[in-house]
């Protein structure tokens, strides 16, 4: 269960969402110290559960710093498999979003406050979506 | 369009899909998706499977259209 969280793309989701939320609140002068301890504390989380997974799976073990994503399986090559099919998916994605964005940016950018920050933490989200809903099914149950 | 018995063998030797992954060093996904008929194994996957059934690799594995012609 563990695991599944940890590579879970929804953690990214919540993560960029946050990011998205902190510049805009650093832009509008909000209370550095509002931004910063949800930061710290789900840092704080997350690194136990890493050290909780990692000790009761010690041949599962999930790197502490890697510049691998967690949410990429390559054990093996079924898995492989999976990874080049979803990311596969979410290269067709970008090569659509970064030009239509780039048209959306010089219509909204003056119109929709922070249009540039939304329009990234918009891109990321529809990637791991894209990522999740190709590999759910063959990721379920799993533990 | 590549088909397959791993099932088939999988239940006549009474193996989980965890414990034939063990036996071959590949993760239960990959006995699943190899069993639908989603993912196309390497040759060296695949003789790792007809190894462990101890049968050939064209006992196991055939193509579609050779197994029609039949």
């Amino acid at each position: 269960m563990l695991e599944r969280i940890l590579r879970s793309p929804l953690l990214m989701i919540s993560i960029l969402i946050y990011l998205g939320i902190v510049y805009v609140g650093v832009q509008e002068g909000w209370s550095k110290a509002l931004l910063f301890y949800p930061f710290l504390i789900s840092f704080l989380i997350y690194f136990a559960f890493v050290y909780i997974h990692n000790k009761r799976n010690p041949d599962k073990r999930i790197k502490w710093i890697t510049y691998i994503p967690y949410e990429l399986r390559e054990d093996d090559e079924g898995l492989q498999w999976i990874t080049f099919k979803a990311t596969r998916k979410v290269y067709i994605f970008y090569s659509f979003a970064i030009p239509i964005g780039i048209v959306l940016y010089t219509f909204f950018h003056e119109v929709i406050s922070y249009f540039t920050i939304w329009m990234l933490v918009g891109f990321g989200i529809i990637q791991y979506l894209i990522y999740w809903l190709e590999t759910k099914d063959i990721l379920k149950g799993e533990e | 369009m590549l088909r397959n018995r791993v099932r088939e063998l999988r239940a006549r030797d009474n193996y989980s899909q965890t414990e034939l992954g063990k036996l071959i060093g590949v993760t239960r996904q990959t006995i699943g998706l190899i069993e639908k008929g989603d993912y196309e194994p390497s040759v060296k996957l695949a003789l790792k499977i007809a190894d462990v059934f101890d049968l050939s690799l064209e006992e196991i594995f055939w193509l579609e259209k050779e197994r029609k012609a039949d």
